[in-house]
């Protein structure tokens, strides 16, 4: 505990400090390089000279500082990374589990057997409706209710004709959501136009 | 035959119908819904009203849409 600079804790973490800092340049080129992104290289960079700041005391001064700061911004950009590809797995997995499990509605049209519940009967006369202007009028009202997205791929298939890859890029959209979405669109607007129609008019 | 022998369900068979409208079905695929629309006939008639549907929106898309002043 002398007056000694040398042995003066803060001015030796000071000193420290600074020449952390001044490897601030290379340390964005390594992560650059690594991570091609200049925001995300900064970012990183950021993080790990925080880390090494924070843990200074535990630089033994062994290796070279540079050598120790690398390793800590090695460890920070492999961290970046597995946090990017959970992110990136976490948002491609939200309309996955979408896929697999049907909404209520949609359930609810069958048993827990999986057999349609009532069972399903033949329409009567259904090209007869299709004469018929106040039977296109309940159609567009069923499209109506329909959530937008879903109505749009449906009216692009069905009305328009359009191939379903066609819509699939249009709408940036998988094949299997484009078919899912197509699938349930038909189920409602069926479910519509049985409910609206075919079984008001039948008695 | 009763329904409950069928491998697929009735939901599982709609989803196929409906599929079948946007994309080849593959031979196992195919072969099943086969069986079960031959045993189910609410199936049988979803199927029909699936093509219904189509024929339904394409005469919307096209010119064949009744006028108003049609009599109905």
């Amino acid at each position: 505990m002398g007056a000694d600079t040398k042995d003066n804790p803060v001015h030796t973490r000071r000193v420290l400090f600074a020449e952390v800092e001044s490897h601030r340049s290379y340390m964005l080129r390594f992560a650059t390089a690594k991570l091609r992104d200049a925001d995300q290289a900064e970012e990183v960079v950021q993080e790990a000279l925080l880390a090494a700041l924070d843990g200074i005391d535990s630089f033994s001064g062994q290796s070279a500082l540079r050598t120790w700061l690398t390793s800590i911004l090695k460890f920070k950009i492999i961290d970046f990374q597995r946090r990017v590809i959970s992110e990136r797995a976490h948002l491609a997995s939200a309309p996955q589990t979408d896929d697999s499990s049907d909404p209520e509605w949609l359930d609810k049209m069958f048993d827990d057997t999986g057999h349609w519940q009532p069972r399903l009967s033949a329409w009567s006369n259904p090209d007869g409706a299709l004469e018929q202007k106040q039977f296109f009028e309940v159609f567009e009202r069923c499209m109506d209710k329909l959530p937008s997205a879903a109505s749009r791929v449906f009216f692009k298939r069905e009305v328009m004709g359009i191939e379903t890859d066609e819509i699939c890029k249009e709408e940036s959209i998988s094949s299997s959501n484009c078919w899912v979405m197509l699938h349930r669109a038909r189920m409602a607007l069926r479910e519509c136009l049985d409910r609206n129609w075919f079984q008001r008019n039948e008695s | 035959m009763n329904a409950e022998h069928v491998v697929l369900s009735c939901k599982e068979a709609a989803r196929l119908m409906s599929h079948q409208q946007d994309r080849a079905l593959s031979d196992v695929e195919a072969e099943e819904l086969k069986s079960h629309l031959f045993v189910c006939l609410s199936c049988r008639n979803f199927n029909e009203q699936l093509g219904f549907l189509r024929r339904l929106a394409s005469r919307y898309g096209g010119d064949g849409t009744p006028s108003p002043d049609e009599p109905w």
